[in-house]
């Protein structure tokens, strides 16, 4: 019975290469990933694992949803997977800072750009993960707040809430610091 | 900046641009998927194909031995199954078999058992006889039949045929048969001696004819009524009698006794004389025992007086 279950859901979903699908989202995977573990290294150990099980489980894929936002959940599912044993080893992962060198005085307005970026994503970062869910899920993947809701098992009225919250959280942390043009 | 809400068909409006600032963040910092990452992705996941594919063999495999094991063992459990079936059977069907034998063996204990007492019967009557009164009478042949058991039909042929013999060696006294087997036991456990009934085999009411010649007179009556019959049997019975120890020469009286049946005839003779001297025939063997009277005057005077009262009446 689930043989044939299976069986049909082969024949009903699209053929998925599963190289198509790293090269399609795997840049989704790994930034997501490093924002969970902030770690580049840990982080494509991640991506390698999440496309492990991608393979592993793209016949019981029921297309309710797109393939990006099922590879996405099994992305923050493996992340918190690993932040959970990471704890539990009590391994703390160190952030990768780098300082590049001032070359010329051209360079400075990359420099401020890059910093607004960099502020920007380690406001995101430094989120309390249940709002750090949200937002990186409906800005960064582009998610509907359905989508969001459904691929963080929460309900739509609790992924609003929480987007309003995180929002509110980021605004004071970056008022002030970032100038308006930057944001246009 | 706009920190504010915005929301366009479901979508959330991204205001401030945090995919593009993250994405542009990313590039610079280098985090993207190299063909490196991809290659070695693509290798984990190759492996990962080829050991499920070898990890599948080996579960069919594992399957396979599982069944071929199971196969075996339901084959073994079968042919235990059958062995153990036909054991109990053939040990119900044995039980019974035994059941039957059993009750077999219990009728045949039985007869043995019935068959021993009979013996039993006889030996003590035997022993009785031979320690008490030792008859030399052939009431032991009567005696005989009336111990044998039903269940021992072939024994109790074997001992008529043998009653007559016993008769002369080993004189047996229980008689149950009538007043007389009575009267006649009781006098057999008594050591003084025996009735007349008792050394004579034919009871009064058997006898049919009885002769007594007088030897010395060369005379003879004879009684065919009943009643005289029983008149001489109470008028001797009044005497007792042991074995028989000496010889007689002088014969006085001899009492011929006979019993005629259908087919056969019972003859009892008796001489008397010192001494007594019994043959016991039929039609075809005889016998002899020898008694003597505990009061042989007292017989002698007895017999007169009845010859005398009875001969010419």
């Amino acid at each position: 019975m689930q043989n044939e279950l299976q069986k049909d859901l082969l024949e009903k979903a699209p053929a998925y290469d599963i190289e198509t699908l790293i090269r399609q989202y795997g840049n989704d995977v790994l930034r997501t990933a490093f924002m969970y573990v902030k770690d580049s290294n840990t982080a494509e150990d991640i991506f390698q694992d999440v496309f492990l099980k991608v393979n592993q489980k793209i016949s019981t894929f029921e297309g309710n949803s797109s393939i990006k936002t099922w590879i996405i959940r099994i992305t923050i599912n493996t992340c918190k997977d690993y932040i959970k044993s990471a704890w539990n080893r009590k391994v703390v992962p160190m952030m990768e800072y780098q300082e590049d060198a001032i070359i010329s005085d051209g360079d400075y307005d990359a420099v401020e750009r890059q910093d607004t970026n960099d502020l920007v994503k380690k406001t995101v970062l430094s989120l309390p993960d249940k709002y750090k869910d949200v937002v990186l899920c409906v800005y960064f993947q582009e998610m509907t707040i359905i989508e969001a809701a459904s691929v963080l098992h929460i309900a739509e009225g609790t992924a609003k809430s929480r987007l309003s919250r995180a929002r509110q959280k980021m605004k004071v942390a970056l008022e002030g610091r970032i100038s308006d043009e930057l944001w246009s | 900046m706009s920190f504010g809400h915005k929301e366009i068909d479901g979508m959330e409006v991204d205001d401030m641009n945090l995919k593009s600032h993250l994405d542009t963040s990313f590039e610079e910092s280098g985090l993207r998927v190299s063909e490196d990452l991809i290659r070695k992705t693509m290798e984990a996941i190759n492996q990962q194909t080829l050991n499920k594919s070898v990890e599948d063999k080996k579960v069919v495999n594992y399957k396979a031995k599982v069944n071929q094991r199971n196969m075996y063992i339901r084959r073994y459990a079968g042919v235990a199954a059958a062995v153990v079936l036909l054991i109990v059977g053939y040990q119900m069907v044995q039980n019974v078999g035994l059941g039957t034998n059993s009750k077999s063996s219990d009728n045949e204990r039985s007869y043995d058992i019935q068959e021993s007492a009979s013996e039993e019967q006889q030996d003590s009557s035997s022993t009785d006889s031979l320690s008490e009164v030792q008859l030399e009478t052939t009431t032991a042949a009567e005696d005989a039949k009336t111990n044998y058991t039903v269940a021992d039909e072939a024994d109790s042929m074997e001992t008529d045929e043998q009653a007559p013999m016993m008769v002369t060696e080993e004189p047996e006294v229980s008689v149950s048969d009538s007043t007389y087997g009575s009267t006649m036991i009781g006098n057999a456990n008594n050591s003084e001696g025996m009735t007349f009934s008792q050394i004579c085999l034919l009871i009064p009411e058997d006898v049919t004819y009885l002769k007594i010649t007088n030897v010395a007179k060369e005379n003879s009556m004879i009684l065919t009524d009943q009643t005289k019959i029983k008149s001489f049997y109470e008028a001797m019975d009044n005497h007792l009698f042991t074995n028989g120890t000496k010889s007689s020469v002088n014969w006085y009286y001899i009492i011929e006794v006979k019993k005629q049946e259908e087919a056969t005839t019972d003859y009892d003779t008796i001489w008397v004389g010192d001494s007594l001297m019994v043959q016991y025939s039929n039609d075809s063997e005889e016998n002899y025992s020898s008694y003597d009277a505990v009061d042989q005057v007292e017989l002698i005077k007895e017999l007169d007086t009845f010859y005398e009262e009875n001969v010419d009446k």
